[in-house]
């Protein structure tokens, strides 16, 4: 067996020296740690979520070890690279092709191993055992292929050496990338980021306006502001948009959920499915594109505001409740690439709950004093900052609850000196009537229009503590808008009846700046 | 007669000094945290599923007696080990639990409420099975505060924090309660940051027999489980070996 091995060793080195690649373009693929959703390509380069799983349909996830080496479920990159299972076949193993061989419990090995032969060279290694491969920095990193409770992994620079792939780990965002194939320079810009917009479209990027019944929404050259009923033929009502690659989805008049293909005029209604494969007849109060999924709140009457959390595949499918209460006010927050879901309660209108997306549970978010007092009631609409809890009372006053702590990370506070409800702007004006409120994440600045005759806007960062005027916008009915774009600058509008916008404004480096 | 009475004494005093030195009950609590069977995810509070059964193996072959804190103040003079597992995890139903089972020995897992049935924890199905087994006693370990951070320097300095760790531990008892019938009678401090002050409370209000930091040592006496007992940490990459050389070096 040692001869065996040696084998392999010298055949790995050979295949160093003299590099092999995968045919054609690849797959690309970024993920993170134990996470079982990556981002991928389709065929027009629009970047895409999918699930990782396994030849045998288990879910997988990428895992680092505790040493430092990242670890990528072997069959599932075996089936991206080209390299088919060999399992059922018998005799010398064919070209391309991995075969994983049963284990010998007489003889103390039960974990069986792995034999691969790639562009003729072949290697072999039992599951569990050491061996050291050079990593692309020169160091000589000491790993093994792992069979963790049913799924084998492999290290992932050791698989990106035999295969020709790329591997690369992204500092900034603690994110994996592997690229099947030599033509990775394609997916990634200047900073070795993955590139974004035009070719590429990351659809979470884009914020939707939720939050508001505007029609607006960023273009995916990440700078134009686009009116979607503009673009659809008979210019329909619509609102609560996201986005995912090309599509936009919406909602129309009718509360149904339809998807639009950017730049055609096309649209389709979603038709939704569940696990039973039953037609269900939804409308939704909102509903949001994240990663591969849709997220919303389904209504029974068109205008009704409150009903179900649910989720369901991009094209309908697997659509499933996530709460058996209703609920209000969804809304999603990232802290850099973990996403959370926060929603009110309908029955009390005094609690929220966040489910973090990473696993989907539901936590019920206590925010009191230490008598154990509720500091939350009446909530109309409520954002989430970095360090802050805003709402809107259905009285029309803004509260600011400040947190010691990010509340996806903590959700359980006990405040010292409860909440601050703002009676006045900065100049000392009333500052009440507020019928909107949106939360620019990127550069946590709070924005709420006051609706007294126009809609007067406000802006408010933790850092001032205070609401400042920024601009009225003229005839306005609806809500904020709000989005960013690659720049990192801040766009809010202002919906109008006619499905135009103003009050445009800039955020650079803690300036906020009205454009009518 | 003076002699008679001062050789009686004697032998009193020397009974008597047997005696304490007998009364020694020498508990080793032993503080695990997540115990796993990934080889990629081994950390310093994370052990493989080997290192405890090597633990187990070793102690019980010493003939160490695993009991759960409710036992200790009945525990006879000799080898004792409370086995105790902080925070919860999930891996204590998964890895731990069938050792426990292998091994006839006895735990406690002290469960952080507001993570009762969340991804990575113990599920509330699972706390019942462990409950009913009689090996694992259900311990209470905050149900917010473990992730306030909070220091001695925190509760000496600021009453709403000593009044919050008591309702804390109110919170997470209850949430005990409505999942089992009964709620907890046993406490770790998280990180081990305690006063006398909060200890008192929990004992003579709350009713909480037992209490642990994480403060190195062993018990020593009965005398020493009324007050915050003190642990041996088990780290991932010690030996059973040296754990028990810690224990000895405590005594």
């Amino acid at each position: 067996m040692k001869i065996r091995q040696t084998a392999a060793a010298l055949a790995f080195a050979a295949a160093l020296s003299a590099p092999v690649f995968a045919a054609a373009q690849g797959t690309f693929l970024c993920m993170r740690d134990g996470e079982t959703i990556a981002i991928s390509n389709d065929e027009y380069d629009y970047l895409k979520y999918i699930e990782l799983r396994d030849s045998k349909g288990a879910l997988v996830a990428p895992q680092i070890s505790s040493d430092g080496n990242t670890y990528l479920p072997f069959r599932y990159i075996c089936d991206i690279t080209g390299i088919a299972d060999a399992g059922s076949v018998a005799g010398e193993l064919p070209d391309n092709s991995y075969r994983f061989i049963n284990g010998d419990p007489a003889n103390h090995w039960d974990k069986g191993a792995i034999e691969i032969k790639y562009n003729g060279a072949y290697y072999y290694h039992k599951v569990g055992e050491t061996f050291e491969y050079p990593a692309a920095d020169g160091s000589m990193r000491t790993v093994a292929i792992y069979n963790i409770r049913g799924t084998l992994y492999a290290p992932m620079g050791y698989l990106a050496a035999l295969t020709g792939s790329y591997a690369a780990w992204n500092e900034e965002y603690s994110q994996i990338m592997f690229v099947s194939g030599t033509d990775y320079s394609i997916f990634l810009d200047e900073y070795n980021s993955i590139r974004r917009y035009k070719q590429m479209h990351l659809g979470y990027e884009i914020f939707g306006n939720n939050l508001t019944d505007s029609p607006l929404y960023l273009k995916s050259d990440g700078v134009t502001i686009a009116n979607l009923s503009d673009e659809l033929p008979g210019n329909p009502e619509v609102r609560s948009l996201s986005r995912s690659g090309p599509y936009i989805y919406y909602i129309d008049s009718d509360d149904r959920l339809n998807a639009a293909v950017e730049n055609t005029g096309v649209a389709y209604f979603i038709t939704f499915i569940d696990e039973y494969g039953t037609k269900l007849d939804i409308r939704c109060a909102t509903a949001f594109v994240l990663k591969n999924k849709i997220y919303g709140i389904k209504t029974d009457t068109a205008g009704e505001k409150n009903g179900r959390l649910f989720s369901c595949n991009l094209d309908g499918t697997g659509f499933k409740y996530l709460t058996d209460n209703n609920v209000y006010n969804l809304i999603m927050k990232n802290n850099m690439l973990d996403y959370y879901l926060f929603y009110c309660d309908s029955d009390t209108r005094s609690t929220i709950h966040m489910i973090p997306l990473k696993t989907m549970d539901n936590y019920e978010v206590q925010i009191t004093n230490f008598a154990h007092e509720n500091m939350l009631s009446e909530i109309k609409q409520f954002a989430v900052g970095n360090n802050n809890v805003y709402y809107l009372d259905t009285y029309g006053s803004m509260h600011v609850v400040d947190l010691e702590f990010p509340l996806e990370e903590i959700p359980i506070t006990r405040l010292k000196f409860g909440n601050t409800i703002y009676s006045s702007d900065s100049d000392g004006n009333p500052l009440n009537n507020i019928t909107s409120m949106n939360y620019d994440y990127t550069n946590d600045v709070l924005y709420v229009m006051q609706t007294d005759e126009y809609g007067k806007i406000y802006c408010m960062t933790p850092q001032s503590g205070e609401f400042r005027w920024i601009g009225t916008a003229m005839n306005t009915a609806g809500g904020l808008a709000l989005f960013r774009n690659t720049s990192y600058f801040n766009y809010i509008a202002a919906d109008l009846p006619e499905g135009m916008y103003n009050a445009v404004t800039e955020y650079n480096d803690g300036f906020v700046t009205a454009n009518e | 007669m003076k002699r008679i009475i001062f050789l009686a004494a004697a032998i009193i005093t020397l009974v008597n000094f047997s005696a304490s030195a007998d009364d020694r009950l020498n508990i080793a609590a032993i503080c695990y945290h997540s115990v796993t069977d990934n080889p990629l995810t081994l950390s310093t509070y994370r052990i493989s599923d080997n290192e405890l059964r090597e633990d187990l193996e070793y102690f019980t072959e010493l003939g160490y007696t695993f009991l759960k804190p409710s036992e200790m103040w009945y525990a006879h003079p000799g080898k004792n080990m409370v086995l105790t597992f902080d925070d919860g995890y999930d891996d204590f139903y998964d890895v731990v639990f069938p050792l426990l089972q292998e091994y006839n020995a006895k735990a406690v897992v002290y469960l952080i409420g507001s993570e009762i049935d969340k991804t990575g924890y113990l599920k509330s199905w699972q706390i019942k099975e462990l409950d009913a087994s009689g090996l694992v006693e259900i311990g209470n370990h905050t149900t917010a505060v473990h992730n306030y951070g909070w220091t001695y320097d925190d509760y000496v300095s600021d009453d709403l924090k000593v009044n919050e760790i008591i309702e804390d531990v109110k919170d997470c008892s209850s949430r005990v309660y409505n999942i089992l019938g009964h709620g907890t009678e046993s406490f770790a401090y998280p990180s081990g940051q305690y006063t006398y002050r909060i200890d008192n409370i929990l004992k003579e209000n709350l009713g909480y027999t037992t209490t642990f930091t994480t403060t190195h040592g062993i018990v020593k006496y009965q005398s020493d489980i009324a007050s915050p007992m003190k642990r041996i940490y088990r780290i991932h990459g010690d030996t059973p070996q040296k754990i028990e050389s810690m224990i000895n070096a405590c005594k």
